[in-house]
């Protein structure tokens, strides 16, 4: 579609968008590299003889007390994390999309439970609500990404539902039903097309909080659990390490950064290139 | 013609003809000479308005009229210097008082802006904060500008809402711009146009999304107020008829360009441009000519007959005193004869557009029936009515909010077909083809998406799917009122020719009486959810009998 191609030039146009697309697809290289086991040194396997050892040419983020190699154990750490953030913000955004359109467009019981139970999860801190159900759970990658997920359905249930508000009253929409059409087949066919924009903005914010809320969950020792690296209890075990070696701390905390801050630079040229407002203004 | 031509010209123009421009002695309080601005698309600048020359004495209102993109809301940006950030004046110069204000910082401009130059927008729904209380956003531009203070101000703001007629000013100040009506919303922007009393207002389409009849009331409080402070007015507007009536002199503008200039008598008696002569062939008047009337031996049954019609609304948060319920529309009856058009006539809020979703099934009906070509569609099955719908299709108003932007043109036209039933590739394209040439589009448009289009052009793709199933009855929810007046009159004589060919019966729905008169068949007024009056529109122009009516009627700007 052209209106796609266009989108894609303006996102490469606007300096955030570019400078977020290379972070992110440089971490997605790591997360590649880690993933299909390219990197020299495995992040688990522990060598007594190259305990901390400061970043060289062998180990270039160095090494950590077990003598492992932190830039191998920081690509399986993002790798990880990243495989989190997206599994619960896919669940996310399917299942808080669905709401939010079901909820909007029908009214009545079905917006009134959907929106009494958006309330009820936005009354908890996010942080503290995906602390409480990680506890509850038995601890895997998976049931921490629908521990976030859970935390996220209830942003995508708004997102969705305002437009969708907008959206069912409009004319076109109106048109299609006075040919006739089903109110499922409007709500699929017209409805869900003009708010994938926003869905799609909101998926790559999402994602860099998602990976952040990950993150505190290991670091507070709520996460994947050990020996599996990850990117929070990386940073967690480094502090009491941080004055002999500083880098245990910093490659992986350096990482985390980057890759919140290349999704959000991501996400805020998705959001110029999709807005029809910034088009025309080439 | 050079600038300076031009100049001159303007200047004998006006010395022709002291008395139209009121104490217009001495220079001109805003004097825009030669001015030409451009936008930067890209590399590529592109000119808005190419040397534009106005003059507006103290105490005269100069319209500048023209169609959407013509640059009279560029210019008049451009005198308050409100340009968006790649606009640039290229040449020329804008003096208000002899000072040359297109040279000036932004700085200096922030004092001038509301206290030398005042500005009345369009929109009274968005132009108050929703948050502020009206008195207190009226404080706020004298404040501003150091003119008053503490409780000086609030009884400076009292003064200003009652100048400009609203009652009970004290109360009235005190309150949410939500508990305005839309006439009172505008005259309380206004009062905060002319509270620092500048020299020059601007007025860009001050009343266009008012009810004819609030629109008369708020600008006789403005010629009154306007005169009497002696504040020279530059109006913007596209009706031409409204123009004629307020206006000292006329400005016609087109593609950036003045194409006309004069008193409003010599404009409309002697129109020396072709534009203009279109423009004033275009606009519908009340003595335009009506249709011929349809003999009533031809008439058989009517294809739709509404009996009794009522739509009554729970209020919501009702307080206790209130009344819980609201009735949009009250025991609505009458007929749709076949091939003809029948009007709703009334202004915003008469329950029209209420009255034709029912009709469409788009909207519950609380009690009534609707028969169409004899059967009770308000008691039709799910298939019944799903056969129905495929007789009877709408248009509605808003030509950028009618299409689905991210379907093409094609798309839009097929899909009621799919709908129903057609998915042979070949036979979809041929009928696209088909209805594309119905509504005089060309058949390169059919691959382009809504926002490659015209207000016009896309009128014209929602007629074509409207089209599409082949329907009896088409209902037009105001079809032309958000379209230039030249565009305006293309589409009625569209849909005129559409009607003849295919047998189409019309429920037109509209504001404007003067559209009305010249489409309508039959024409029933609404106001408060009831039929008021009704009458062929010979009968109902020519001697109205509500006293309703007649308001409608002599709101009307004549020329």
């Amino acid at each position: 579609m052209s209106t796609g191609r266009e989108s894609w030039r303006l996102l490469l146009k606007s300096k955030s968008g570019l400078i977020g697309l290379i972070i992110t697809g440089l971490i997605v290289a790591l997360i590649v590299a880690s993933v299909i086991g390219v990197l020299p040194y495995d992040p688990i396997t522990q060598h007594a003889a190259s305990r901390m050892q400061p970043p060289s040419a062998a180990h270039w983020f160095g090494t950590d007390r077990f003598g492992r190699d932190i830039f191998a154990r920081v690509a399986a750490g993002v790798a990880n994390s990243a495989l989190i953030a997206v599994v619960a913000v896919t669940f996310a955004t399917i299942v808080g999309t669905a709401a939010g359109l079901v909820g909007g467009f029908f009214r009545g019981a079905s917006d009134a439970a959907i929106s009494g139970v958006t309330n009820v999860l936005f009354a908890f801190p996010p942080l503290l609500l995906a602390l409480s159900l990680a506890s509850v759970f038995t601890r895997n990658w998976f049931t921490i990404a629908v521990a976030i997920a859970v935390v996220y359905i209830p942003i995508f249930i708004r997102v969705t539902r305002g437009p969708v508000l907008t959206l069912r009253e409009i004319d076109f929409v109106r048109a299609a039903r006075a040919t006739g059409q089903s109110r499922w087949r409007i709500m699929v066919a017209h409805v869900l097309p003009n708010i994938t924009s926003i869905i799609i903005v909101q998926v790559t914010l999402s994602l860099s909080w998602a990976v952040l809320t990950e993150a505190s969950l290991s670091f507070l020792g709520l996460g994947t659990p050990p020996p599996a690296p990850s990117l929070g209890s990386m940073v967690y075990e480094a502090r009491t390490l941080l004055t002999l070696a500083p880098w245990t701390m910093l490659a992986p905390g350096a990482v985390m950064v980057l890759f919140v801050v290349g999704l959000n630079l991501l996400g805020d040229g998705v959001r110029d290139a999709l807005d029809p407002q910034s088009r025309g203004r080439k | 013609m050079s600038a300076g031509e031009v100049t001159q010209l303007s200047e004998r123009s006006t010395a022709e003809h002291p008395a139209d421009a009121g104490a217009n002695v001495g220079a001109p309080v805003l004097r825009i000479a030669g001015l030409s601005v451009a936008f930067q698309v890209g590399r590529a600048q592109l000119n808005a308005v190419e040397d534009v020359t106005i003059e507006v004495y103290a105490g005269q209102t100069v319209a500048l009229v023209g169609e959407s993109g013509s640059g009279k809301t560029t210019t008049a940006s451009t005198v308050n210097r409100l340009l968006p950030e790649n606009g640039v004046i290229t040449a020329g110069a804008i003096l208000l008082d002899g000072e040359d204000i297109a040279q000036l910082p932004e700085s200096a401009m922030v004092r001038l802006r509301g206290a030398g130059i005042g500005l009345v927008p369009q929109d009274p729904m968005s132009n108050l904060n929703p948050l502020m209380r009206i008195g207190a956003q009226i404080a706020e531009a004298l404040e501003v500008h150091g003119l008053s203070k503490g409780a000086k101000t609030t009884a400076k703001v009292v003064e200003l809402l009652d100048m400009v007629g609203i009652p009970e000013p004290e109360r009235r100040a005190k309150q949410f711009p939500h508990e305005f009506s839309g006439g009172m919303r505008q005259r309380a922007l206004i009062a905060m146009g002319l509270a620092c009393r500048p020299k020059l207002l601007i007025a860009d389409e001050p009343t266009s999304a008012l009810d004819v009849t609030v629109q008369r009331k708020v600008l006789d409080q403005f010629a009154e107020l306007t005169g009497k402070l002696g504040t020279a007015v530059l109006l913007i507007t596209h009706d031409l008829s409204l123009a004629a009536e307020r206006a000292d002199r006329i400005v016609v503008m087109y593609r950036g360009r003045v194409v006309e200039q004069g008193t409003a008598s010599e404009v409309f008696a002697n129109p020396r441009h072709d534009y203009t002569k279109q423009l004033l062939a275009a606009i519908p008047s009340l003595s335009s000519p009506t249709r011929a009337p349809v003999s009533a031996v031809a008439q058989s049954a009517p294809l739709v007959t509404v009996q009794g019609l009522t739509k009554v609304y729970p209020v919501r948060r009702a307080a206790r005193d209130e009344p819980q319920t609201f009735t949009a529309v009250s025991e609505v009856t009458f007929d749709i004869p076949r091939a003809q058009t029948v009007s709703l006539v009334g202004e915003s809020g008469s329950g029209k557009s209420t009255t034709a979703n029912m009709i469409l099934g788009l909207e519950t009906i609380t009690s009534g029936r609707v028969l169409f070509d004899g059967h009770d569609i308000t008691k039709a099955s799910r298939a019944e009515l799903f056969a129905f719908r495929r007789r009877m299709q709408p248009v509605f108003q808003d030509p950028f909010a009618s299409l689905d932007p991210r379907r093409s043109v094609a798309e839009s036209i097929a899909e009621p077909l799919k709908v129903h039933g057609v998915h042979d590739k070949v036979k979809l394209a041929t009928k696209v083809a088909q209805l594309l040439d119905d509504v005089a589009l060309s058949q390169q448009m059919a691959d382009r998406l809504p926002h490659e289009l015209s207000g016009g052009q896309r009128q014209r793709v929602a007629i074509a799917r409207a089209l599409a199933l082949e329907p009896e009855l088409v209902v037009l929810d105001e079809p032309v009122s958000a379209l230039d007046v030249l565009v305006q009159a293309q589409i009625l004589e569209l849909l005129a020719g559409l009607q003849t060919r295919h047998g189409l019966s019309y429920l037109f729905i509209s504001h404007d009486l003067a559209v009305v008169r010249q489409i309508s068949d039959y024409v029933y007024v609404m106001r408060r959810g009831e039929i008021v009056e009704s009458g062929t529109p010979a009968e109902l122009f020519a001697a109205p009998q509500h006293p309703y009516t007649q308001e409608l009627l002599a709101a009307i700007p004549r020329h």
